[in-house]
């Protein structure tokens, strides 16, 4: 066998893929061969280098995930149980009356609040008289009654028809 | 009955049957040599245990189709091999950069606590840069190795398989195998020739 016909055959030699005979020829060739040698070397050489290269261990809940990857997996697929989940997701006009409630509630809420009473709404005998509701437009004056300024207007006012 | 002494062939056959217990016994017993398969092939410590999740999973659903005539070695790395290669095919990103940045993390503790056991005196700054460096370089060079390649080189460097168990994990003949195998070192031959002159 020529040298190139051996080189070729090298990493099958020093695997040990190489049936007895062609083994055995190698290591003849290899003992009289010093650029076969050389080669056959070179290639130890690489293949020993990957011994550097670290070995890392499983993480201690490596199997605890698994589990739980195979629990995830005998439930039902993804997607039925978000279209479940859409099922259960009001419709507009469902949407809509919940809404309409909300409102109606929260105005009887908030007068059972203010108002005191369960039955927040005035009876007939009960409206104020226009009287009444013109007095609360006062609100709006610039100087409201039980304000500062307008004590303040009145003080100076009487003060001014006492010493007239 | 079934116990940690049971072969791997028989625990498939029960977890077939939907044994848990039998599948736990499987893990433990399997699951360092492929999630190491996986690292050294993939350089990234994180998506390894994905993948290796992963290889159990199919394994879990894949036993009902199981024969116990095949070795259940090479019927794994088989599952393995595929999951690696595809998941190289789909990424498209660098994994070498990232990798050798988590390797720096990694590499240090180990080198103290060789130190430690041998009794022998620490290695000097200038060296420990040197090995690491050299470290490094084998490692981005098997990471640049063809998928196939790289893959027959883990199998048989690292996980000691025959060549006609390598090509039944990766689906070819054992001509093939040896092919791979010669390019590969070649290959890292090359690569690395340079560096150690």
């Amino acid at each position: 066998m020529n040298c190139n016909r051996i080189q070729k055959r090298l990493s099958a030699y020093q695997d040990g893929e190489l049936i007895a005979e062609d083994q055995a020829r190698i290591r003849t060739h290899l003992k009289e061969c010093p650029a076969c040698r050389q080669e056959l070397t070179e290639l130890e050489g690489v293949w020993e280098g990957l011994d550097s290269l670290a070995e890392i261990e499983p993480e201690p809940q490596f199997y605890g995930k698994l589990q739980k990857r195979l629990k995830e997996e005998h439930a039902p697929p993804f997607l039925p149980r978000l279209q479940s989940a859409f099922y259960l997701l009001p419709t507009p006009k469902f949407l809509f009356a919940c809404l309409l409630v909300g409102l109606l509630l929260g105005t009887y809420m908030g007068n059972v609040l203010v108002g005191n009473t369960l039955w927040p709404f005035p009876h007939h005998d009960q409206v104020r008289a226009p009287e009444v509701t013109l007095a609360a437009l006062d609100a709006f004056d610039p100087m409201p009654p039980g304000t500062l300024a307008r004590g303040y207007v009145q003080l100076t006012s009487y003060g001014a028809d006492v010493q007239r | 009955m079934i116990d940690e002494s049971t072969p791997s062939e028989e625990l498939m056959v029960a977890v077939a049957n939907g044994d848990k217990f039998a599948f736990e016994i499987l893990v433990s017993r399997h699951q360092t040599r492929i999630l190491n398969a996986v690292y050294r092939f993939i350089g990234d410590r994180t998506e390894a245990e994905d993948i290796t999740q992963e290889v159990f999973l199919r394994i879990w659903r894949a036993a009902k189709r199981y024969r116990p005539t095949a070795k259940f070695t090479t019927w794994a790395y088989r599952i393995t091999a595929n999951l690696c290669i595809n998941q190289l095919k789909s990424a498209n990103r660098k994994r070498i950069f990232s990798f050798l940045q988590r390797s720096d993390e990694q590499s240090a503790p180990q080198e103290e606590a060789a130190s430690d056991v041998y009794g022998q005196t620490a290695p000097s700054p200038e060296s420990l840069l040197l090995a690491e460096e050299e470290r490094r370089r084998i490692w981005a060079a098997v990471q640049s190795l063809p998928a196939k390649q790289r893959m027959a080189v883990v199998l048989k460097r690292y996980e000691g398989l025959s060549y006609s168990e390598i090509a039944e994990s990766l689906g070819c003949s054992v001509s093939a195998v040896d092919s791979l195998l010669v390019r590969a070192k070649r290959s890292l031959r090359k690569k690395l020739a340079g560096h150690r002159e």
